[in-house]
């Protein structure tokens, strides 16, 4: 009897052979084919735009590449309803008040398993043969408090940009995984978390793996931001907020090349360029004296990211840099070192050297010259399963060097901002702690505090009581006022009332030099179930 | 809320606020509602089957102490807690020249951790003698290998009860012993020298180095996924759906690749995830990183206490970057300007009039004077940016020849014409350049 297992040289001995599965795939095929020329005579005298020319290419890519069968199988359904209440009170002698009342609802719907298994006999399609998901999220809020009720003039644009009933499509696309054992694709609204930075784009993420564990990416779009349909502005780049070049969409393309399938080594150089629409200085004077400026650049970035894995695990350094073309400035450093000499003791030790990163239509980057400088070293040990403790030290470089010209001096050229915590860990059965305790000064202020979080399991471990005290003393270095205490008792429980369903509610009542009490509370219901279906 | 001294008896009018957005709140309160009760009916009329190990569970939000430090058995994520009463000595077997499967007889056929394994009693009777089940007349040997016998009170009477309940859960892994033996992989290779052991436990299953030695992408495949079950969603499933207080499975120690979810790894992660994203995305979704960072409410260990009042110290010295989570001209700059923080419009609470001074004396001034705002700008201008836009700027550092005229006090250094910053600022984006010089400036060109 033939080996029934994954493996491309098994397939034909399976007697599983593509053509059999042909069929509900070439229905697809032909009803796409249909909407399409269908499309065509409808729309025939409308420009073709990029976007619709690459998502046509990329669907047609998806046909090419997959296989020939498509079934929902697994649908998996996150409706997560949170809020929240304090209050805020305004500067000044008046003192005003203000509530915030936010509801968030999110959403998350994924469909996953849309190519069958190979083998009858599997649960699950092996991850050699490939497969199709649809992962969406979306989410809703709104503040009902007065800050957001009562805003008015400037600041109620922007209150209600964040907080007004906003809905987000937060991640919306269909993902290829592993398609003819070397195509990864990604098409719709996602996220890309790399060492070019953290954003959203609207367009579609390709990536060839070839045999000598290299992969060849490209990816294109638009940038998320608060004009898209359904936008955010979180992961906008600032700068040029609430101007005419704010409002248009801003193209992007972007390559690399990256290690896959290595154990020891994954490694990555990247590029991105975001494109500021010609249209934006159509009324702009250039130098010669025309209207109209060409287009421009907004973002132009190289990144290098090398992480490896060596001496069995033990020592692990990593490496993350950007160098921003347009302001010709290394702009993010991070390097790492991890050293897990045993498995009961870890020693890490971090720099990092950053500068805040505007679009580069703005000014703000001719200002911006000196960058952070971070040196951390963290030790951690076990002691036995049920004790962790850690100790932790920071060190903040801040140099303030270039404005001699500008006829004034800094006191000093460098300072040194320091500070450092410990922390213990206990856990058993149905208890755990946390004690924490830390302080860190330099510039801005002082700040030391400590707190103890517990969480104590009861009922068949169906409820959780969490239980936390928090203090902190602060002094801020520039203003006098800014000077006091926070004492702030927490509780509350996480139930779970079914499988997948929790209820958290946690309330806190602080006692500060400003305020002789403050109350505010925090709820989160949510449903998280999964679905199999057709099977 | 109620605040020290007199300013408690000078709150806003709490009740017109909540009569005004009364409408508001009973819609999205009702269609909040409304969307529960069909979630529930949805889940109720298809018979939602709930995944085993389901990933990071959303089900269960952090409010303190991060789910993955809470209350959690013995055991580990992988092989859980086993209970074997048995008394046996593999060196002894092994010593005897015994091969591996004259025992595990349905090993060569496995191919899922599921499959029970462990010699059944009537494999040890070939050697032994037969006592599953014992011939009438055979005297009982129950505790030659079974520890949990209970004797009756004379030792030479009968055998009274043996307790030969053996727990073993399954391993939490994806593993298949015949896949592995037909390509001559041995049983040492995996479960180490087992003539020097007696009853054989979890220590002698394989740790994760010992699996690497082959899968390192080279031998065999290194995908994290080939071994530790996946769910759907083609994330690794790292704590049981429904046991809130199974293990974890958690990047520790040696097998963390650099990203040990330490005590300390919540501040320290953004190395870590920007050097290797794949590694945080065979656990962790996107919701994972935008719950926190893009989270319109967070967990109230973010920010704790009387965050408000100390948010400037932080944004000041960057301790916690800001920008991850806040965009400056969105986030920072609508709550300063809701809340006065500004000199301009009708709530402002600072500027001409106003005994408020924000800035320390000498931060700005004409030409020539302290201009202490200098050091902040160059070195973290994020934070003016959190309270002004560029026109703070322009109206001194722009030329005298600009449509909006400024100050002439350029804020470039010595040796900025001609730079290679001058150049790319430039010939990325002109425009920036004509905010403050007039079209035709020679200092356009970078000169």
């Amino acid at each position: 009897m033939p080996e029934p297992r994954r493996g491309r040289p098994l397939r034909a001995a399976d007697g599983l052979a593509y053509g059999e599965l042909r069929p509900p795939g070439a229905t697809i095929a032909a009803r796409v084919a249909g909407e399409r020329r269908a499309r065509r005579v409808r729309r025939a005298p409308l420009r073709v735009a990029p976007a619709s020319a690459l998502a046509t290419a990329l669907a047609t890519a998806i046909l090419w590449a997959a296989p020939r069968t498509a079934t929902a199988t697994e649908i998996r359904t996150v409706a997560r309803t949170l809020g929240e209440g304090y209050m805020v009170r305004a500067p000044g002698t008046d003192g005003q008040l203000l509530s915030r009342r936010r509801l968030v609802q999110y959403i998350n719907l994924g469909v996953y398993d849309l190519l069958q298994p190979r083998d009858a006999g599997e649960r699950r399609r092996a991850h050699e043969d490939g497969q199709l998901r649809i992962v969406t999220s979306m989410r809703i809020r709104h503040d009902f408090g007065s800050y957001a009720s009562e805003a008015a003039n400037a600041a109620a644009q922007l209150v209600k940009q964040i907080d007004g009933r906003q809905i987000d499509i937060m991640f919306a696309y269909l993902e290829a995984d592993n398609l003819r054992g070397m195509i990864d694709l990604r098409a719709g609204r996602q996220f890309e978390m790399s060492g070019l930075d953290w954003y959203a784009f609207d367009g579609a993420w390709l990536r060839l793996r070839t045999p000598v564990h290299l992969g060849l990416e490209a990816f294109g779009g638009f940038q998320v931001d608060g004009s898209a349909l359904f936008g955010f502005p979180t992961f906008e780049l600032d700068g040029t907020a609430n101007t005419p070049a704010d409002s248009k969409r801003s193209p992007m393309v972007g390559a690399a090349v990256s290690a896959v399938g290595l154990r020891w080594l994954d490694a990555r150089l990247a590029y991105r360029r975001t494109f500021s629409p010609a249209s934006l200085n159509e009324k702009i004077l250039n130098d010669d004296g025309t209207a109209g400026l060409a287009g421009a650049v907004d973002q132009e970035f190289v990144s290098l990211t090398v992480a490896a894995n060596a001496a069995q695990g033990r020592l692990s350094p990593y490496a993350a840099l950007r160098y921003n073309l347009g302001t010709g400035h290394l702009d993010d450093l991070s390097i790492g070192l991890q050293l897990a000499y045993t498995p009961q003791h870890l020693l890490r030790a971090m720099y990092m050297r950053t500068r805040p990163v505007f679009d580069l239509d703005s000014i703000f980057n001719v200002f911006n010259l000196q960058a952070f400088e971070d040196a951390r070293l963290v030790y951690q040990v076990h002691l036995g399963s049920r004790w962790t403790l850690a100790a932790r030290s920071q060190f903040r470089f801040f140099r303030d060097a270039t404005t001699a010209h500008l006829g004034t001096a800094p006191e000093q050229k460098l300072r040194v901002g320091a500070g450092g915590g410990a922390t213990a860990g206990f856990r058993v059965r149905r208890f755990s702690a946390r004690l924490d305790g830390q302080g860190i000064g330099g510039e801005g202020g002082l700040r030391v505090g400590g707190s103890l979080d517990t969480r104590t399991m009861v009922a068949w471990d169906r409820v959780g009581i969490d239980g936390r005290v928090y203090a902190l003393r602060y002094r801020d270095e520039t203003s006098a006022l800014r000077e006091g205490y926070s004492l702030a008792l927490q509780a509350g429980v996480n139930v779970q009332l079914w499988r997948g369903i929790h209820l958290a509610v946690l309330g806190e009542e602080m006692f500060t030099s400003h305020y002789t009490q403050a109350f505010r509370v925090f709820g989160a219901l949510t449903a998280d179930w999964t679905l199999r279906v057709g099977r | 809320m109620t605040m020290r001294g007199d300013m408690s008896d000078r709150a806003g009018p709490e009740g017109q606020v909540l009569k005004a957005s009364r409408w508001s709140t009973s819609a999205v309160g009702l269609a909040a509602g409304l969307t529960l009760v069909a979630a529930f009916a949805l889940g109720l009329l298809t018979r939602p089957v709930v995944a085993d190990g389901g990933g990071l569970s959303q089900g269960e939000v952090p409010t303190t102490t991060p789910v993955l430090l809470g209350p959690a058995r013995g055991g580990s994520p992988v092989y859980p807690e086993q209970d074997i009463p048995l008394r046996f000595n593999h060196g002894q077997h092994l010593a005897l020249k015994i091969d591996c499967v004259r025992c595990h007889t349905k090993i060569r056929g496995s191919t899922q951790t599921a499959d029970f394994n462990f010699p059944t009693g009537a494999s040890c009777d070939g050697c032994h003698g037969a006592q599953h089940p014992r011939p009438a007349g055979e005297p009982a040997r129950c505790d030659l290998c079974h520890t949990r016998v209970t004797q009756s009170p004379d030792p030479a009477g009968p055998v009274m009860r043996v307790a030969a309940t053996l727990r073993a859960p399954k391993a939490n892994l994806t593993f298949d012993h015949k896949r592995h033996l037909d390509r001559g992989v041995k049983c040492e290779t995996c479960h180490g020298d087992m003539s020097r052991v007696r009853l054989a436990t979890a220590l002698q299953l394989p740790a994760e180095k010992t699996c690497l030695g082959c899968h390192n992408g080279i031998q065999a495949t290194e995908r994290c996924g080939a071994c530790h079950p996946t769910d759907g969603t083609g994330k690794i499933a790292t704590r049981s759906f429904s046991d809130r207080v199974a293990p974890q499975l958690v990047p520790r120690g040696q097998s963390s690749w650099g990203a040990a979810h330490d005590l300390a790894f919540v501040e320290d992660h953004r190395g870590a995830a920007k050097a290797n994203p794949k590694l945080c995305m065979q656990c962790h979704d996107e919701t994972s990183c935008t719950d926190c960072h893009a989270g319109a409410v967070r967990p109230m260990r973010i920010h704790a206490g009387d965050y408000i009042s100390i948010h400037a110290v932080d944004a000041r010295a960057q301790t916690q970057d800001c920008q991850s989570c806040h965009r400056l001209q969105s986030d920072c700059l609508a709550c300063h300007q809701r809340l006065g923080l500004d000199s301009r419009g009708p709530d402002a609470k600072f500027g001409v009039g106003s005994p408020l001074r924000f800035h320390p004396p000498g931060w700005d001034g004409p030409p020539n004077a302290p201009q202490s705002h200098a050091f902040a700008a160059q070195r973290n201008i994020a934070t003016c940016a959190s309270c002004h836009t560029e026109d703070s700027c322009l109206a001194c550092h722009a030329t005298t020849s600009v449509a909006r005229g400024g100050l002439n006090v350029s804020p470039h250094g010595p040796g900025f014409s001609g730079s290679m910053r001058c150049n790319a600022l430039a010939n990325h984006n002109h425009r920036v350049c004509l905010k403050c010089h007039a079209p035709g400036d020679p200092r356009n060109e970078c000169m």
